[in-house]
């Protein structure tokens, strides 16, 4: 029993710990290490489609704006009287971080079936249409605030549950990865005509890994509606999903570990930057963001990691595997 | 459907053996915009054959094998998998089905180890579904464990055994095509399609390839249909075999008949040209 | 019927400049097979070239025809040379890499040409001068042609026949349809793939800073993220026409300019944005190839 349960709860100490640890610190590095695990959830979501199933997809801000509207919408007018106890508040996010990401997912499987038709730049560029077309909607429902978005929403996200289904995704990426499904997933990457040739109802794997990532990215976009506790149409624009693009491509495409770290990475490096900013007067975030896009592609085009993992290039005792 | 074992008669086999046709087309047509490239063509495979599919390049050989395989759709035509109709059938319903392909350019999962590749082949073999990969449950852990022991097997057959971590990639030639054949067998399809398997090995390889696939033909109770340009080994083998030139079939018959028929000699060597 | 007859005429000037973008698009697909996502951001770069120039002869105080000649030509050689430098340094490292790699470095040049404008020149819009004093040309009943109208529909059919005639009656033209079958056999006939791949970018980027200014003329600002959503629409109209296909690009601009300019008038501009990607999703469900591309199956 234990053993089943092993990961999981080598994951909640993992995020217990860094709870503990970040709420000693200041509140502007609790900011930067919350928004840097957001991130890296959205770059482990954005990476089952972008680098596991082999398909691009530039529509990740639009499953991360559904998702936090969702759940803001639930936790702010379903639970209306606010909840003290922090067991409460916890629950009442939880709940909404699922509906969160229930409802992003419902949505991804509507428009992975159409849309995963497609392969390569068509596909990139109908998921940014996707994108723009949420952004509209999100716009003209007024229910939801319409342009001037949400405000109010209670800020309950802590560092624990970021940490926690940040390293919960993670490690259902890796189960998957090393089961038959994630192997069927792979050698459709590989080569689509073999892997159906073999018997991989490939279709229906990349609707499937497409759902998942959209659930994945809706309950990050719940953690990050909860933690700024305001959002609004524009917050989750095309500039949203290249930064997640970027943290993918830069980390490698397929590698889970690459995509965690090249996401602390991105974030972080700006605030160091901040100094050097300040003195020059120029944001220099973007710029530096598209100047690492064109090098990596031209320089490593397989990012950092390539398809690998960080714990396949470390140095390790001997592999026990089952 | 239960899985079918790679290894041991099952269910599957035992109806397929009161079926006796494993192959029937009827009057298959596709055309590419006014070009004919499969015209009205029949053929059949009885169970537990080779045959052999032959003509000169441009055929349309592989086009029936694409067809057959559901990756282009037929303007017109049966197509019979072990007497169950598969027209309008998806690519991987159709190995369902029991008929398994491979490629003239061989298409491996280059990035996965060869390990991987066969097991992509087993994927019907096991049945766990994803809670039990997240959460590792005992079922999961039976069901790789087996797993694991089938492609020991047949890595073992194909002589693959010392590869078994390298990438597929990696490999020889030789040994990719090995490999590609190991993966079709994983499916546990009872009909095969061999799309040109010895183009591009030297006599050695070809013989000691040759052996193989009869020997799994046996061992598996096969039925297969096989293009292939080596006209000793295609003469050696084939109970049968069908010419096609230009999408129509201008011959059938045993392989001495096909020797000595007067339109395969000017379909291979023209009409009037000496070789 | 006579408010529908004037929107569907400014719809078709709007589709002339999304048919100068979108060949920008159609053009460099058919060389490369890549879909250039900084285009619309070289259009924007030659939006606040055109900027310089009328600064540059204080046109802003009296227009005159000469004056906006010098504005377009300005603007179209700043954004063939941006073209030509993005091409020799962004995408021809990448040249034989996959395709997929291509379209992100794109995606990243879209993103540096919008953030060092917006160094340059700051985030807010600037107000672009009024070099063409808006009056109305001619008047059918209560349908009016502006000289806007006018400016727009001259300037998108010459070039639109300059690029016609050079696409199908030169040496350079027949080079690049040569391209476009294949780099390899272009290159064995002794075409210098290179060459004609610059030549592609500057023509395309040419003709999207023409595009940037009739835009600018109308509305009157610039900002460094302008380029974003025209070259999206513009591409969707390369789309709907069947990419790479020159009249299917026009066709498609034009069926979009007018759809777009109906729904403004009859529903709200709000959904209008939303329409083109809606276009785009269906174009793509139902045949991707496009109104004239021919779909090529996979070879197995």
């Amino acid at each position: 029993m234990i053993n089943k349960i092993k990961g999981w709860i080598v994951i909640t100490a993992i995020a217990v710990g860094l709870q503990m640890m970040v709420t000693r610190i200041s509140g502007y590095f609790e900011d930067i290490l919350v928004l840097a695990g957001i991130n890296a959830i959205l770059a482990v979501s954005l990476n089952w489609v972008n680098g596991l199933s082999g398909q691009f997809s530039l529509g990740q801000a639009g499953f991360m704006a559904i998702g936090a509207y969702a759940s803001s919408y639930v936790s702010m007018f379903v639970f209306h009287s606010p909840n003290h106890s922090i067991w409460g508040q916890q629950g009442v996010l939880i709940f909404s971080l699922l509906v969160g990401g229930g409802v992003s997912g419902l949505v991804g499987y509507l428009i992975g079936i159409p849309v995963l038709r497609l392969k390569g730049d068509y596909l990139a560029i109908a998921t940014l249409g996707f994108l723009e077309i949420v952004k509209v909607v999100l716009y003209n429902v007024q229910c939801v605030g319409g342009a001037e978005g949400l405000a109010g929403i209670p800020q309950t996200t802590t560092p624990f549950l970021v940490f926690f289904i940040l390293g919960g995704s993670v490690l259902i990426t890796y189960r998957f990865l090393h089961s038959r499904h994630g192997r069927a997933l792979i050698s459709i990457r590989e080569n689509e005509v073999a892997a159906a040739s073999l018997g991989i109802p490939t279709t229906f794997y990349k609707v499937q890994v497409f759902v998942v990532s959209a659930v994945l990215a809706g309950m990050a976009g719940g953690l990050f509606a909860h933690y700024l506790s305001y959002i609004n149409p524009s917050s989750f624009g095309i500039m949203m999903t290249l930064e997640i693009v970027i943290m993918v491509v830069l980390g490698g495409m397929g590698s889970t570990s690459g995509s965690v770290l090249a996401a602390f990475f991105l974030t972080i490096l700006p605030e160091a930057l901040r100094p050097v900013q300040h003195w020059t007067g120029i944001d220099l975030r973007m710029v530096l963001y598209a100047l690492i896009l064109i090098f990596v592609m031209i320089m490593r085009p397989q990012g950092i990691l390539g398809c690998r993992e960080i714990w396949d290039v470390l140095p390790r005792k001997k592999k026990n595997h089952p | 459907m239960p899985g079918n074992l790679g290894c041991t008669p099952t269910e599957k086999e035992k109806s397929s053996m009161n079926a006796p046709i494993a192959l029937n087309v009827e009057n298959m047509t596709l055309s590419f915009g006014g070009i004919v490239a499969v015209d009205d063509l029949s053929l059949e495979v009885k169970t537990g054959e080779l045959v052999g599919l032959i003509g000169p390049n441009g055929a349309g050989k592989t086009t029936v094998f694409n067809i057959l395989s559901g990756i282009y759709l037929p303007q017109n035509g049966n197509i019979r998998v072990f007497g169950k109709p598969i027209d309008g059938f998806k690519t991987h319903q159709i190995t369902r089905a029991g008929l398994v392909r491979t490629f003239q350019n061989i298409r491996l999962f280059k990035e996965m180890s060869v390990a991987d590749n066969i097991k992509v082949g087993f994927y019907h073999e096991n049945s766990y579904g994803l809670k039990d990969a997240f959460f590792q449950t005992h079922f999961f852990h039976n069901q790789e464990t087996q797993l694991m022991k089938k492609v020991h097997e047949l890595m073992e057959l194909l002589e693959l055994s010392a590869y078994q971590n390298k990438l597929a990639k990696a490999l020889a030639y030789g040994d990719q095509k090995k490999l590609e054949l190991a993966r079709a067998l994983a499916t546990g399809a009872k009909l095969l399609l061999l799309d040109e398997p010895v183009a591009g090995m030297n006599r050695s390889e070809t013989q000691w390839f040759m052996k193989t696939i009869l020997n799994v033909k046996q061992r598996f109770g096969l039925s297969m249909l096989v293009i292939e340009h080596d006209m000793h080994l295609v003469m050696g083998v084939c109970e049968r075999i069908y010419v096609m030139e230009h999408g129509i079939k201008i011959a059938e018959g045993s392989p001495k008949a096909i020797q000595n028929d007067l339109r395969v000699i000017e379909a291979y060597l023209g009409k009037k040209s000496r070789a | 019927m006579q408010e529908f007859i004037q929107l569907v005429i400014n719809g078709a000037a709007l589709g002339s400049i999304y048919a100068l973008i979108a060949l920008g698009y159609t053009m460099v697909y058919g060389v490369l097979g890549l879909i250039n996502f900084a285009h619309g951001d070289v259009l924007m770069v030659g939006a606040y070239a055109g900027l310089l120039a009328v600064w540059s002869i204080h046109l802003n105080a009296h227009p005159t025809l000469l004056g906006l000649l010098w504005v377009f030509v300005v603007a179209m050689v700043a954004s063939s040379l941006l073209g030509v430098l993005i091409e020799r340094f962004a995408y021809r490292p990448l040249r034989n890499g996959s395709k997929l790699n291509l379209l992100i470095t794109s995606v990243g040049v879209s993103l540096l040409l919008e953030n060092l404008c917006q160094i340059l020149w700051g985030a807010t819009p600037r107000v672009f001068p009024s070099i063409l004093n808006q009056e109305i040309f001619f008047k059918v009943d209560h349908v009016a042609i502006t000289n806007y109208l006018v400016v727009t529909f001259l300037v998108s059919v010459v070039l639109m026949i300059i690029l016609e005639w050079i696409v199908l009656k030169t040496q350079l033209g027949r080079a690049m349809r040569a391209i476009s079958y294949s780099h390899e056999m272009a290159m064995l006939v002794g075409i210098s793939a290179d060459n004609i791949i610059m030549i592609t970018f500057m023509i395309g980027s040419a003709l999207a800073a023409a595009a940037g200014i009739l835009v600018v003329i109308n509305y009157p600002q610039v900002d460094p993220t302008m380029g974003l959503l025209l070259g999206l629409k513009a591409f969707v109209a390369a789309v709907l026409g069947g990419i790479g296909s020159i009249r299917g690009a026009v066709v498609g601009a034009l069926t979009m300019g007018i759809l777009e300019s109906l729904i403004a008038g009859y529903f709200s501009s709000t959904y209008r944005d939303a329409l083109a990607f809606i276009v785009l999703i269906l174009v793509l469900m139902i045949k991707p190839s496009g109104l004239f591309g021919h779909h090529q199956p996979e070879k197995v």
